[in-house]
């Protein structure tokens, strides 16, 4: 082999290595992505790692159970004149095939129940984030930061008009052209996204107001159902400021694939000045009430947010 | 034992007891289904 | 040979009545009810094919190109509770039917007029649920699962509600009928020990069913009374918690996955002795692995409400006892794989189908173990990771059981052989086109696409598309299978001899093929070197 071909090779498979292992490079989706992403908080590692590990227990049973069952198509056949045997028990076997499997069981069990355990610690967090959900579109209401109550910094969250337009059945738009920057964001794209600071341990309240549905930014590692009459709560701690994409994952209706859900991270410094112009619009509108209260968030979305909201 | 019995003899009582535990396996298992359905409503009401 | 044999079988002694509408519509013969049943699955396995393909079909490239997004839902749940419902359940009550009383030496099964009722009762509950694909407000499409609020919200609800009554009770009489017939009717020296594996495998499915549909019944009624008679059992605005219908549903939903699946797992138990020429290994492990999965179905349920906000030790509870099941699931495996070690294997088209369904259901039971897995499931729960994981295990695993039964038992139903040749085309391109289907789907998953979904971001689109050429060579391909079969039970010159395989034991193999119209009527003699598993010691 030339030393193009060992480079080609190589290249080819570091390329594959990535696509199985990309890291948090790639935080959203890429074609021909392989295996599920690293994420960019300080939990996505743990499904991240629980998934690699799993796998490559699956792969290696994979091989030695499939291994086997082709050495005995092989070895075994009457075409070969194999002559079948007449014993049907083996105990020693038996006794083997039931431990082994025990023993990687309880190790899995082990791995998952610590990520389960930190996942569900949602105490001591810096901030609070209200997230509802509705058909077909998010709400987010800023309930605290940094131990001070917010009021009135909430919003709606929807497609935007781009893949709105796009996605209308024959529009004649092409999917393709839906960019932001140089990435394609056709459906994965909103109109006023939810804005965090990263290195905060941030707390969702997760409901729904009409139907369930599903929260879910994959670079955070976790989805959580948005539930009409229940709260839920989850927490993250965003590690590097970036876009993060995601969408509803519960059937809710027609335009369930259409409700996308869009996570800034910013830099500490860079949010708590976008909480201050937050802050300042919604101020502007209550000295003039008539004007525009409409235009940061509509009435009935006002009301429904406030239970949770309050206190 | 060059030509082995292909069937074997059926009396009365042999039809008699399988009509019996027949009528006996279906009440008992009409009695399980009924109860499971009943059981769906109970929980949900206890556990509102 | 005694007198009383016939009591009550005074009439159509010889043969089958004549006219079609008494030998079909009226008919209280085993054989002809599982012919029905078997029919009625192939008609309906072909309906939720064709949803299956149109959603394919949409799928096929980002961007909506041929329907409104609700019609797609409506699509996706129609082409589950079609296949569920409609064919893979109905498929195996039907290979039950025929099979059963066959294989533990009874005349007919317990309760013969029952069996007609169970299954009529079925054309009549599908002509309602596909009805409201016809009508102003549609078909349903809050998912098959049926969350509420969402399925309120649906105008045909009430509509698919009875069509599922309907279901559930033909289910619950098929499943009393075949438990009474296992209990009561074996012929004296069939041991229960004795019984083939595929027999096993339905009397413990059977109680499933008893204790199951009964617990939908329960809970789609509930649903029927939140929209139509203003109770709040769900509703929130009521007081009512729509994460105790997720509780009551998978109660149901969990045991029914593996309805799908035990007779699959019986027949599979069946097919690989018989071509590899030697007992079946560990025979009483399998049954005890059967009933242990059984037993632990009742207890995995919210592995599927992972995401709604369990309370911690819920999950971890039932991420403990779902990674159970992988042991009895294994032993299963291991089994199989020594029953072919040191045999004389030849490769006929059930075996060829078999041997498919050991690795690929294998595959959909890892996918199932990384799904148990609860902070993973965090990421793949209602993404396509889960629904390529679920079609391994239904298409290759129930699905792929199915077709291997009915290549195994065709000839003794039909008395013809089927054309091996043809047999053999249909399993390379279902089994290549399968992996094409559902294998990327993983990936899909993986990366962030979720489920039920009509289009979606051009990073999918790669193998979307392949997925979907992927789906429509599948289903071409049952095209042949359906040629086979009329070819089978028609047309073949070749006719079939009463033991049909070499390798093959058991009680059906020694009546005539074709299988007359009354076997049986008189037990038979057992001889426990001509039964499958005559000689148990382990």
């Amino acid at each position: 082999m030339t030393s193009g071909g060992i480079r080609r090779s190589f290249t080819a498979w570091a390329a594959l290595a990535l696509a199985l292992f990309g890291g948090a490079a790639q935080a959203n989706p890429h074609p021909y992505q392989l295996n599920m992403q690293r994420g960019v908080s300080t939990w996505s590692q743990v499904p991240y790692d629980l998934n690699n590990i799993s796998l490559g227990v699956c792969v290696v049973i994979g091989i030695l159970v499939f291994g086997a069952m082709f050495i005995a198509m092989f070895r075994f056949r009457k075409s070969r004149g194999a002559v079948a045997e007449k014993w049907s028990h083996n105990t020693m076997l038996e006794i083997v095939w039931t431990t082994v499997p025990v023993i990687i069981l309880i190790v899995l069990a082990y791995l998952a129940t610590g990520g389960i355990t930190s996942w569900s610690d949602t105490t001591g967090s810096q901030m609070t984030v209200k997230v509802t959900g509705y058909q077909w579109k998010w709400r987010y209401d800023y309930v605290d930061y940094l131990g001070k109550p917010i009021s009135k910094v909430g919003f709606m969250s929807k497609l935007d008009t781009l893949s709105d337009q796009t996605r209308q059945l024959g529009s004649g738009m092409d999917p393709y052209k839906v960019m932001t920057g140089d990435e394609n964001t056709y459906l994965l794209n909103v109109d006023k996204p939810l804005v965090v600071p990263v290195d905060t341990k941030i707390r969702f309240v997760i409901t729904g107001a009409d139907v369930i549905h599903s929260w879910w930014v994959p670079a955070l590692g976790w989805k959580l159902d948005a539930i009409p009459g229940i709260i839920n709560a989850a927490w993250t701690n965003i590690t590097v400021p970036g876009t993060y994409r995601g969408q509803c994952a519960e059937l809710c209706g027609q335009d369930h694939g259409f409700m996308p859900i869009v996570v800034v991270a910013k830099s500490k410094a860079d949010f708590a000045k976008w909480l201050a112009e937050q802050e300042a619009q919604s101020a502007a509108p209550a000295a003039a009430p008539a004007a525009a209260s409409t235009a940061a968030a509509p009435a009935s979305a006002q009301t429904a947010a406030a239970p949770a909201t309050a206190k | 034992m060059a030509q082995p019995k292909m069937q074997q003899a059926v009396t009365d009582q042999f039809d008699a007891d399988r009509r019996k535990g027949v009528r006996r396996t279906v009440t008992i298992l009409v009695v399980i289904v009924a109860a499971f359905f009943l059981v769906s409503f109970v929980q949900i009401m206890l556990m509102k | 040979m005694s007198h009383a044999a016939t009591h009550d079988q005074h009439d159509d002694h010889h043969g089958a009545p004549k006219s079609f509408f008494q030998r079909w519509c009226m008919s209280t013969n085993h054989k002809d009810i599982g012919t029905l049943y078997l029919v009625f699955a192939l008609v309906m396995f072909f309906i939720g094919g064709s949803f299956a393909m149109l959603i394919r079909a949409e799928l096929f490239t980002p961007g909506m190109q041929l329907m409104q997004p609700y019609f797609f839902n409506q699509l996706t749940t129609m082409h589950a509770l079609v296949m569920i419902f409609g064919a893979i359940m109905p498929a195996f009550v039907g290979l039950g039917n025929w099979m059963i009383p066959l294989m533990v030496g009874a005349p007919d099964m317990a309760l013969p007029r029952m069996n007609n009722l169970s299954f009529w009762i079925l054309p009549f509950a599908f002509t309602l649920l596909l009805s409201t694909l016809f009508m102003a407000g549609g078909g349903p499409a809050g998912g098959w699962t049926m969350y509420p609020p969402l399925s309120l919200q649906s105008d045909s609800l009430a509509y698919v509600v009875f069509a599922i009554h309907l279901m559930g009770i033909s289910s619950i009489m098929g499943a009393i009928n075949i438990i009474a017939t296992i209990l009561n009717m074996r012929a004296p020296g069939m041991d229960l020990l004795k019984m083939p594996v595929f027999v096993w495998s339905w009397l413990i499915t059977a109680f499933l069913l008893i204790a199951v549909m009964p617990v939908l019944a329960g809970a789609v009624t509930m649903l029927l009374t939140d929209k139509y008679f203003g109770t709040n059992f769900f509703n929130p605005g009521g007081g009512g918690d729509p994460v105790l219908f997720q509780h009551i549903f998978w109660f149901f939903g969990h045991p029914e996955v593996y309805i799908m699946i035990l007779p699959a797992f019986g027949i599979i138990s069946e097919i690989i002795p018989t071509f590899a020429r030697k007992p079946i290994f560990g025979y009483k492990a399998m049954v005890f692995a059967i009933a242990s999965i059984a037993f632990l179905s009742f207890i995995v349920w919210a592995h599927h409400m992972f995401a709604v906000g369990l309370p911690m030790g819920a999950e971890i509870f039932f991420m403990y006892a779902t990674m159970l099941i992988a042991v009895p699931t294994g032993v299963k495996v291991f089994n199989w794989v020594s029953t072919m070690w040191g045999g004389s294997m030849t490769f006929e088209t059930p075996m060829l189908f078999a041997i498919a369904f050991v690795i690929l259901f294998t595959i959909g039971g890892f996918s199932g173990l990384m799904l148990a897995l609860v902070p993973a499931d965090f990421q793949y729960h209602d993404t396509y990771f889960v629904v390529a994981h679920f079609h391994y295990v239904l298409v290759t695993g129930a699905l792929f059981a199915i077709i291997a039964a009915t290549y195994y038992w065709l000839p003794k139903w039909s008395g013809r052989m089927y054309s091996e040749f043809w047999g053999k085309v249909h399993f390379w391109n279902s089994v290549i086109w399968v992996n094409v289907l559902f294998f990327p789907q993983h990936f899909l998953g993986l990366a962030g696409m979720p489920r039920r979904i009509p289009d979606y971001n051009v990073a999918f689109a790669n193998f979307n598309m392949i997925s979907s050429i992927g789906g429509f060579l599948f289903g071409a391909s049952q095209l042949i299978f359906l040629g086979v079969l009329i070819h089978g039970v028609w047309f073949s010159k070749k006719k079939a001899t009463d033991r049909v395989w070499e390798g093959a034991k058991g009680l059906e193999w020694t009546v005539p093929s074709p299988a007359p119209h009354h076997t049986f009527e008189v037990p038979p003699v057992i001889h426990d070197d001509e039964l499958a598993h005559g000689h148990v010691n382990d």
